[in-house]
């Protein structure tokens, strides 16, 4: 029982930090922008690979072209439409 | 009171994680940032919460607060500092609120790591697996197994850490071992982020290579200290007994090692992708599998299984996890196939996958074995079991053909490979590796199995640094450089290439220890007299005579042997068992390293006449495991670091 | 196109080849895991294939003869016991009244030869005393 009450207590705590931005955005309505992506060191880093294994004679110019294609993000830019188009729906029949 | 406080601190965790869960949710499918924020912060709660509860639980070991039952059973006041810490995770309640600590752990980090990268659209969805499996532990420590269980009355002394367990190795061999575990669970929830999103292109495999490396660096890590551990502590000679447990952490970390293989196939040629799919989801079982057999010891029955109070709960969450995640894969099937357009089986694509194929193979036999005393008696009403023997047997096949892999692969080009730069790469590791196959046939090794594994080690070894050189090169030619700061200059830079070549020397020397030591092993053993000797190889061993030794926490007989090394002094040696009020007797064995050999000295007996029962062992180039294993530790470290930012600004990268 | 198909007959191969390994191992290998009781209604049933039995050392017969490290004992499950013959030396946790695992054959004698001894501990991480759990 009093792990109950102290449960709830300690919960509702918790409960007031996690929930306030919910409690925020009602009020205002906003929506958070998405922050511009920072260049990723990662393909800076595959780049550099392919130029030595290029030199060293490990890859041909076709394998190298290949790889270069792959790295254009495939679904993302359809799927943040349709994101988008359901986010606005949802807001339209709030209102 | 810390009972209390504990247990409101585990079920307040219980429903921020379930309320983690929903928010992100909602997050993923409605696309709402203050849901996503709110997920956040539920996962920040869940581990301070979890965070004082591991502190408050410490801290009842410390004031050695035995009203706890956990504390009780597991600590002592005699128990030094350093083990009364450790006792937060020597049983199963208080492991598991240490596993659960460790995920919330990853989560936040996952989090701050998103944060900084800037894109952040997959974390909500990743998070949702992550409180999800989050919530499922804490329904296990909250519940099931709670460690802050009361007892009462209290009694006035714990029944002390079990003796096997008073070994340094042990207390950070189950820590490595669950970092690795639960960092599983992260590549598994960006995987299931990037199928419930539909996000399937490379983002995901980006982000998750240095959590995969880092978990499967810590899984490394905690085998090798099992191994030393058992090595030093269980007293048989040996360091892998493919029991249960140890085959349980195995497990994922052979699939884990296939999983980091595989994703470089799609990186590279967009390949793979539902075999990665398949493998990270089967690893992260694994890796739940494994937690349940490390702690509960039972697999040999069924029945067992469904007698422990988690074995049903755990079985459970294994199933829907499989079934929700294979459900997820399935539907993206369509838009994941690839064509598998290999041009030719000379390449580095054939050999990965052909690589991913022996782990595979070789993971499926291990878990086969593991659980064949379950599923015969399930199947046949009586419990069959397959001895070490078979395991060892059986791996011997798969280690072979993962060294032929590893010795070809870096001389293979993406793509295609010219036949004659492919002979010319390997002529310098195939000529020294015939070179030592005929000097170690010359010298005596009779065992074709084991030339055959000497040769192509040595045929791994050179063949990396062979192309670590070439490599830097050609780097030194294009920057003009010397080929000395070229080589620096990459190790820096190039940290997953230069750390790989490390890894696999690494593994090169770690099979050359493990054929050494599992093949011509030898032992003798004997009941001595005081002033006998035992010989073997070419030492000889003089018992010299029993004595007893009281400490505060213990008793020990001792037996000291004096060594001579073909007649020179070779000095002492001593074995002895500990007899530690409450627990059975626990025997320490003496160990003298060498380059070549190990010398191991067991007390397996002794008389009250002053006579000893020893058992000698004579383990030749075991050192070379611990060598090869710390040397694969530090080239995943290497792996695993970022980049060093170059001193002078690079042009910008082209638009990828 | 042939090539392709080549290197995939080839992949099927080698499966099928390592899996035909595979059977032949575990034909040799796998042993029988066993109470006393079960063992004891048919020991003929046994003689030359590898058994697994569990089962409690009887108290008052552990006999160990240091100079030929010979250990005999008496294993039992409360109905029925079977002798034991062990070469070698016993691990730390083996005493009267422990439960074990013996690893071995049966002879035409009815004597069991242990190769192995194990002692059931439930886990490295469970203490020792608290093993009632672990009777198969």
């Amino acid at each position: 029982m009093e792990t109950w009450i102290l449960t709830i207590f300690i919960a509702g705590f918790a409960f007031a930090y996690v929930l306030s931005p919910l409690l925020k955005a009602r009020g205002t309505g906003r929506r958070g922008g998405s922050p511009t992506p920072s260049p990723d060191p990662f393909g800076v880093i595959l780049q550099e690979e392919v130029e030595l294994e290029l030199a060293a004679g490990k890859l041909d110019q076709e394998e190298a072209q290949q790889l270069e294609q792959l790295q254009v993000p495939e679904t993302a830019e359809t799927d943040e439409i349709e994101l988008e188009i359901r986010a606005r729906r949802r807001n339209l029949k709030r209102r | 009171m810390t009972s209390l406080v504990g247990s409101s601190l585990l079920f307040s965790a219980l429903l921020l994680a379930v309320w983690g869960a929903v928010a992100s949710w909602t997050a993923a499918r409605r696309s709402s940032s203050p849901h996503a924020l709110s997920a956040e912060r539920a996962a920040l709660a869940v581990f301070l919460l979890l965070t004082l509860s591991c502190v408050l639980l410490v801290r009842a070991f410390l004031v050695h607060d035995f009203s706890i039952r956990y504390v009780a059973e597991y600590s002592s006041r005699n128990l030094p500092l350093f083990y009364l810490i450790s006792s937060l995770w020597a049983g199963q309640a208080g492991s598991l609120l240490f596993w659960v600590w460790l995920l919330s752990l990853y989560t936040v980090a996952v989090i701050r790591s998103e944060r900084r990268s800037g894109d952040r659209q997959l974390l909500p969805a990743t998070l949702l697996s992550l409180h999800l499996t989050t919530a499922f532990f804490l329904v296990l420590t909250s519940i099931a197994t709670n460690p802050f269980e009361p007892l009462s009355p209290a009694p006035s002394d714990g029944r002390g850490l079990n003796p096997l367990l008073r070994n340094p190795m042990m207390v950070l061999h189950p820590p490595s071992l669950y970092v690795g575990f639960v960092g599983f669970a992260v590549p598994f929830a960006y995987a299931m982020a990037a199928l419930g999103t539909n996000r399937l292109d490379i983002a995901w495999i980006r982000k998750i290579r240095r959590w995969t490396l880092f978990a499967w660096l810590f899984l490394t890590l905690g085998n090798l200290l099992g191994a030393e551990w058992a090595y030093v502590e269980l007293g048989w000679g040996g360091y892998w007994g493919w029991d249960p447990v140890e085959n349980a952490s195995l497990l994922p970390w052979i699939t884990g090692t296939a999983f980091l293989h595989s994703v470089i196939v799609q990186e590279r040629k967009g390949l793979l992708r539902v075999w990665n799919f398949s493998l990270i989801i089967v690893t992260f079982a694994l890796t739940v599998l494994g937690t349940f057999i490390t702690r509960s010891g039972i697999i040999s029955s069924v029945h067992a299984f469904g007698r422990s109070s988690l074995g049903p709960l755990f079985l459970v969450f294994l199933i829907i996890t499989l079934a929700v995640s294979f459900a997820m894969l399935f539907r993206r099937l369509p838009s994941l196939r690839r064509t598998l357009e290999l041009r030719t089986l000379l390449s580095e694509e054939w050999a990965i996958l052909l690589t991913n194929i022996a782990l595979s193979g070789w993971a499926l036999v291990v878990l086969w074995g593991t659980l064949f005393p379950s599923v015969s008696e399930a199947l046949l009403g009586r419990s069959l079991t397959l001895g070490a023997p078979w395991f060892s047997a059986m791996s011997r096949p798969f280690g072979i053909a993962l060294l032929f892999l590893l010795a070809i692969c870096r001389a293979l080009n993406w793509g295609r490979t010219d036949w004659r730069a492919f002979a010319r790469r390997m002529a310098l590791p195939l000529a020294v590796a015939l070179g030592v196959a005929a000097v170690a046939l010359a010298g005596g090794v009779k065992h074709g199995a084991a030339l055959l594994a000497y040769a192509l080690a040595v045929a791994v070894l050179l063949a990396m640094i062979v192309d670590a050189l070439r490599i830097a090169k050609a780097k030194a030619k294009t920057s003009q450089v010397s080929l000395a700061s070229a080589l620096w200059n990459l190790i820096g830079r190039q940290r997953r290439l230069y750390g790989s070549y490390i890894v696999h020397i690494g593994v090169a020397v770690m099979f050359i220890g493990i054929v050494g030591s599992s093949t011509f092993s030898r032992s003798v053993t004997r009941t001595v007299s005081p002033g006998e000797t035992i010989d073997i190889g070419k030492y000889a061993l003089r018992f010299e005579g029993l004595k007893t030794e009281s400490h505060s926490d213990r008793t020990s007989v001792v037996a000291r042997v004096s060594v001579t090394n073909s007649g020179k002094a070779f000095g002492e040696m001593t074995s002895r068992k500990d007899f530690y009020p409450n627990y059975e007797p626990v025997t320490e064995v003496g160990i003298r390293s060498r380059i070549h050999e190990d010398l191991y000295l067991v007390l397996a007996g002794y008389e009250r006449d002053g006579r000893a029962t020893l058992q000698v062992f004579l383990n030749p180039l075991t050192l070379w495991l611990w060598v090869g294993g710390a040397l694969a530790a530090v080239g995943g470290i290497v792996a695993w670091l970022p980049p060093r930012r170059e001193k002078t600004q690079r042009t910008p990268p082209k638009k990828r | 196109m042939r090539s392709a198909r080549r290197t995939w007959l080839g992949a099927i191969l080698l499966v099928a080849g390592a899996v035909a390994i595979f059977l032949s191992g575990m034909r040799h290998s796998y042993q029988y895991f066993q109470t006393v009781s079960e063992f004891a209604q048919t020991p003929g049933a046994y003689v030359d294939r590898g058994v697994r039995i569990n089962g409690m050392v009887d108290s008052s017969s552990v006999e160990w003869q240091p100079d030929s490290l010979l250990l005999r004992f008496r294993l039992t499950d409360g109905q029925s016991w079977i002798p034991v013959e062990y070469h070698g030396v016993a691990p730390d946790l083996f005493q009267a009244g422990q439960n074990v695992v013996v690893e071995g054959k049966v002879g035409h004698d009815g004597v069991f030869r242990a190769t192995q001894i194990l002692v059931k501990c439930p886990s490295k991480y469970e203490p020792v005393g608290e093993s009632p759990k672990s009777s198969l």
